[in-house]
């Protein structure tokens, strides 16, 4: 089993935060931009959620 | 020496599918239960006239789950849960336009259903079946039984199911987005709309995936033979006792006890202290580490993650008995459910406390459930029972629940009356409703949530509350605010996941 510290955890769910982010600003059209803002609202508190 | 080797909080379905996998292990096992009936939002009620509802889930969608419980349990579902197909899937009315149709299980009648009024879209919903049946079918299949408690789980899930690639863009784009790349006709729009209804989201804010679930009701929904939807939870229970389990029913827990940040029992509301080697709390996530754990176990950046986690909408149900046999079609009744009603539904009225206004009057958008369609015997002879599930704010502008209750059951017939059934009120002979309050009240569903966390990207998988507890020893969660989520197949499949992992780490 591989054994992480936490703060490269949190940075691994940042970064994959921060990937989900980027993918939905490529993919989104302007006019549904509720969901990416939803989710964009919730990206900081993802990498604490994480650790729940 | 524990008095227990596994002590489970909430006799729900996840609680109870977790006790029986751990005591089918030769564990011994406990079930406490705060209330005097089982099931918690999955039960029935009965009223001193002879009315039997269901309190909450009023269908079950996906039968795998129950199946893989009673096949790791060595036993046979049909014995312990009898259920029978439940056909057609929906039927969608709005009298005050002349719409109705119904979905059959089958995808090819549906269609045939579909073409009636825009063939178009008939060969849309072909073609959107047979590209999503598949990929939901996999996702059903795999991710609802795999752990997910960090990043190494989806990893691992991907190289051993690699067709899970081709589901994974359904959690990123919308609900909105898949329905409106096949379908053009408002009715199927609004026909499809109120699947993002179960992840309490509009459709321009609820993940994609909730747009093919409702592919998975083509292969068949199931209500219970006899007895309403208690009769899932009494079957789970009953199988549990026959293993040699134990359940306590009004024994509330109210703390988890902790010690060196490993849960080592629980304290009930009399005093009375349990030890376990292992507690499961199949309760709401954040009122299980919040309320019963409390800050001084918790690490702080995992009290962050608890204290950041946004409860799902609440659902109203009101409670009908009527004295004739309702001008139905199905098992479930939908008013027709347009998407731009929806997303405006949320941002400018629920986020405001505010119920629903068309043309000026409060409107309560739901489900109708004709339970006694099924079982006959869920109501006095030539009587019926109808619940009706809706959406609305846990905190009213303005009002309080315990003050509007009967308002709002009158707004609810009313707008039953004017889209479904235009006799209703004449034929109300028992009328009851579990407000938002009543249910944080009843089944201790912080903000009356009966499906837990909200359901989008930020809350799902690894970024939902896991199975087993990342802070306390010994302590694993269960319910529909864990992984996978809410609704009566997620809930048992979490209950499969969090019991095979109590077992596995118990060696």
């Amino acid at each position: 089993m591989i054994r992480l510290k936490a703060r490269t955890k949190i940075m691994a769910a940042l970064g994959v935060a921060v990937g989900i982010a980027a993918w939905l600003a490529a993919t989104t059209e302007p006019s549904d931009w509720r969901y990416p803002k939803l989710l964009l609202t919730q990206l900081p508190k993802m990498p604490f959620r994480y650790f729940v | 020496m524990p008095d227990y080797d596994v002590v489970v909080i909430g006799g729900g379905i996840g609680g109870l599918t977790t006790a029986a996998l751990c005591q089918k292990a030769g564990m011994k096992t406990l079930v406490v239960e705060q209330a005097d009936r089982i099931g918690g939002c999955c039960s029935t009620f009965v009223t001193p006239e002879g009315f039997h509802f269901d309190v909450g889930a009023s269908v079950v969608e996906v039968t795998r789950s129950l199946e893989e419980l009673f096949k790791r349990l060595g036993l046979s579902r049909e014995d312990y849960v009898p259920l029978v197909p439940v056909d057609p899937i929906y039927d969608y009315c709005d009298n005050t336009r002349g719409v109705r149709f119904a979905y059959p299980t089958s995808v090819e009648e549906t269609a045939k259903v579909i073409a009636e009024f825009s063939p178009e879209d008939a060969r849309a919903f072909l073609k959107f079946a047979e590209d999503y049946a598949p990929k939901i079918r996999e996702l059903v299949d795999n991710f609802f039984y795999a752990p997910s408690l960090g990043f190494l789980d989806t990893l691992r899930l991907i190289v051993k199911y690699p067709g899970m690639l081709t589901v994974l863009p359904m959690f990123v784009t919308t609900h909105q987005k898949i329905v409106a790349r096949y379908f053009k006709h408002q009715d199927v729009l609004a026909s499809m709309a109120f699947q993002s209804f179960y992840a309490g989201l509009p459709p321009d804010m609820c993940a994609g995936l909730y747009a093919v679930v409702g592919l998975l009701e083509h292969d068949g929904i199931y209500y219970p033979k006899k007895g309403g939807m208690i009769t899932i939870p009494a079957g789970i229970k009953q199988a549990f006792e026959d293993l040699g389990g134990e359940t306590r029913m009004g024994a509330r827990a109210v703390r988890v006890m902790v010690e060196n940040r490993r849960a080592v029992g629980v304290e009930l509301w009399d005093g009375t202290e349990i030890t376990a080697g292992n507690v499961v709390g199949a309760i709401n996530a954040k009122k299980l580490y919040m309320d019963m754990i409390g800050r001084e176990h918790i690490p702080w950046h995992v009290w962050r993650g608890v204290e950041s986690l946004v409860l799902s909408m609440p659902c109203p149900m009101i409670y009908l008995g009527v004295d004739y046999e309702p001008p139905l079609r199905a098992h479930h009744t939908l008013t027709l459910t347009d998407p731009r009603a929806m997303n405006d539904y949320w941002s400018n009225y629920y986020l405001k406390g505010k119920l629903y206004e068309k043309d000026g009057r409060i409107e309560v958008m739901g489900l109708v459930s004709w339970a006694s369609r099924v079982d006959p015997t869920l109501a006095p002879p030539g009587k019926h029972v109808l619940t009706h599930m809706g959406l609305a704010p846990y905190n009213l502008a303005g009002n309080d629940w315990d003050r509007f209750k009967e308002r709002y059951i009158d707004l609810a017939i009313e707008t039953i009356e004017r889209y479904i059934i235009p006799d209703l009120a004449d034929h109300v002979v028992y009328r009851d409703m579990a407000t938002p309050k009543d249910l944080e009240r009843m089944l201790l569903h912080p903000g009356g949530a009966v499906y837990g966390i909200q359901t989008d990207l930020s809350h799902m998988a690894v970024f939902r509350p896991a199975n087993r507890s990342k802070c306390i020893r010994n302590l694993y969660l269960a319910g529909a605010s864990t992984h996978p989520g809410g609704g009566v197949p997620a809930v048992v499949a979490g209950g499969i996941i969090t019991g095979e992992l109590v077992v596995k780490d118990n060696g």
